[in-house]
């Protein structure tokens, strides 16, 4: 996700302020997906709020979105690992490197997080058991998880408010 | 169709491929995902482990008398539904992601002004 990607695909005939506030698909799909992975993820690692089932629950669902999150934005890591090698700027290396770092500590939350489940996923008929390695991981990289999605949300903000005035100035005329 | 008789994107053939793009991307995802976790089973059998076994766990599980006094934070979260009673630990959570995103915000503003004044600096 950067800003190259929330250029507008519009014809030329069309007037320039028609252009500047038309969000593609793609972007919109991007700006309300992530949107939610970040409300799901902040809800979720609040567990004294949500409880126990509820934490579950959420973090059961995030698996899915977290896949398609990463699969959508492939195309940029691919890049990025390409350009690493190369001609590169320091945001660059700092952006993969907290991204190539969330990637890590959240699918080994998330994993662990269904290997020491109590009520989702033996809900869905599946065995699980507490295990003080797996608890251990899923505490530490939660902790982890929520210093670098600030990170990554961080790095991402000229977007995000690119994007988003765009969705309110198109939403509001 | 153009040169290479590739369908043009906007046709039902357009959207298969690209459908069909998705997935063959999401399978390498998923492969990426299962090489992770494959890396958490090692590091749970390596000597590493230690790092971040939940001590009070395996306290308990060796019947540890001093377990009892320690707080768990995973046995504390109680198994109750939605609490609003509890929401000072969702403020806590706002509270650490905003200071995260506005300390970054603020550090790049402050580097691109910088920036900007050296480069609006005249040359000696």
């Amino acid at each position: 996700m950067n800003a190259s990607e929330a250029v507008s695909v519009s014809s030329p005939s069309e007037p320039i302020g028609a252009r500047t506030r038309q969000v593609p698909g793609r972007t919109r799909l991007d700006f309300w997906l992530d949107s939610a992975l970040l409300v799901a993820f902040i809800v979720d690692y609040s567990f004294q709020f949500t409880g126990l089932t509820v934490h579950e629950w959420i973090g059961l669902g995030l698996a899915p979105v977290l896949l398609v999150h990463i699969t959508l934005h492939w195309d940029w890591v691919a890049r990025t690992t390409r350009r690493l090698f190369g001609r590169r700027t320091g945001r660059e290396v700092i952006r993969w490197g907290v991204d190539l770092a969330l990637v890590l500590a959240m699918v080994l939350c998330i994993a662990s997080g269904l290997l020491i489940s109590r009520h989702a996923v033996p809900a869905l008929g599946f065995s699980t058991n507490t295990d003080s390695f797996w608890t251990g991981l899923h505490t530490t990289t939660a902790d982890f998880t929520v210093v670098l999605v600030g990170l990554h949300v961080a790095l991402s903000w000229r977007w995000i408010v690119s994007v988003g005035r765009r969705l309110v100035a198109r939403s509001a005329s | 169709m153009d040169r290479l008789r590739w369908p043009t994107p906007g046709g039902e053939v357009g959207i298969v491929r690209s459908a069909l793009g998705f997935v063959g991307r999401m399978v390498l995802v998923a492969l990426v995902v299962a090489g992770i976790v494959a890396i958490g089973y090692g590091w749970k059998h390596s000597p590493a482990a230690s790092v971040v076994v939940d001590d009070r766990q395996r306290q308990a599980a060796t019947g540890n008398a001093s377990f009892n006094r320690v707080p768990d934070r995973a046995r504390d979260r109680g198994n109750h539904g939605l609490s609003f009673g509890n929401f000072p630990d969702l403020a806590q959570t706002l509270f650490v992601e905003g200071a995260l995103v506005g300390g970054v915000v603020f550090i790049d503003l402050r580097l691109r002004a910088r920036r900007r004044e050296r480069q609006s600096l005249p040359n000696a």
